[in-house]
């Protein structure tokens, strides 16, 4: 039975567990979004390695290409980007912009530009400028993956340069 | 998704409220209405265009091209709305047909959504961005 006393008790008690529950600090979140980003985007960018890149998104995230059908689900997201990879000069590079992060701390989005390198349709290579927004979640392990993907073309097409 | 959700009723209502009055506002071609529905520091990130950052340059570039073209019929379709507190993200499709046609245009749209619930309580759009399908 709870009397007048013992919910006094239980309510200090609770106020007591809620002041030892650490602050978040949602600065320091947003640093390691953003550079969990940028980390991405330096492993995407180098183009070798399918497992490391993947390992970015969650296992369930959902990656919506421009003017591509949606790919879902972790084993779906290694064969597209070991399908991008092994494209004739492919490259691809981006830079978070904005970072947010929910007041829960493990919620958040970024958005920025990318550019794409891909064989046009003639096969000569072209860059493609475009913008993205991911959404993240924190996974089990306190780890930053996205789980939402989109990406678009902000330009058209230009003749990359021949080095 | 298996992440639990805590946005309440009232949150996932005023996001649909929010779809729909956005809808309207471009079918009227209205950009002022539209702005009044992002935050401060919105980023619309459409296709073929450039990066368009805050309410008062979204409102002069959503202006100009509502003087170019008109929505003649929209449709968002959520597929998937989920938030935790303070900010939260949409994942649909679109439709949509415009008068005059351009070239390129497509009608069938992928589109993401992110909100966030401003400090007066409403929720507004953060982030915006489409792609073809």
């Amino acid at each position: 039975m709870i009397t007048p006393r013992t919910s006094w008790i239980s309510t200090a008690l609770l106020g007591s567990l809620a002041a030892c529950t650490p602050a978040i600090d949602l600065e320091a979140e947003r640093t390691a979004l953003r550079a969990t980003d940028e980390a991405w985007a330096a492993a995407a960018s180098e183009g070798t390695d399918v497992e490391l890149v993947a390992s970015f998104w969650s296992e369930d995230a959902t990656i919506y290409p421009n003017e591509a059908p949606v790919v879902r689900g972790k084993e779906a997201i290694i064969e597209f980007v070991r399908t991008s990879f092994d494209m004739p000069g492919f490259h691809v590079t981006w830079q978070p912009q904005e970072v947010v992060v929910a007041g829960s701390g493990d919620f958040g989005t970024t958005t920025g530009t990318n550019e794409f390198t891909v064989p046009g349709p003639d096969g000569a290579l072209v860059v493609i400028p475009g913008h993205y927004v991911t959404v993240w979640s924190k996974n089990a392990e306190g780890d930053w993956k996205c789980v939402i993907d989109m990406f678009n073309s902000r330009a058209p097409a230009t003749r990359a340069e021949t080095p | 998704m298996e992440r639990p959700a805590t946005l309440t009723d009232a949150d996932f209502e005023a996001i649909a409220s929010l779809r729909t009055a956005v809808t309207a506002a471009i079918l009227a071609g209205d950009a002022a209405a539209y702005a009044m529905l992002c935050t401060d520091d919105v980023r619309l990130l459409h296709p073929g265009t450039p990066l368009i950052t805050g309410r008062a340059e979204l409102e002069a570039h959503n202006a100009a091209m509502f003087e170019a073209v008109r929505v003649t019929s929209l449709t968002l379709t959520p597929v998937e709305v989920y938030g935790e507190g303070d900010l939260a993200y949409e994942v649909g499709t679109q439709q949509l047909s415009i008068e005059p046609t351009m070239p390129g245009f497509s009608a069938s749209r992928k589109y993401v959504h992110v909100m966030r619930r401003d400090p007066d309580g409403a929720w507004r759009f953060a982030a915006l961005i489409s792609n073809d399908s």
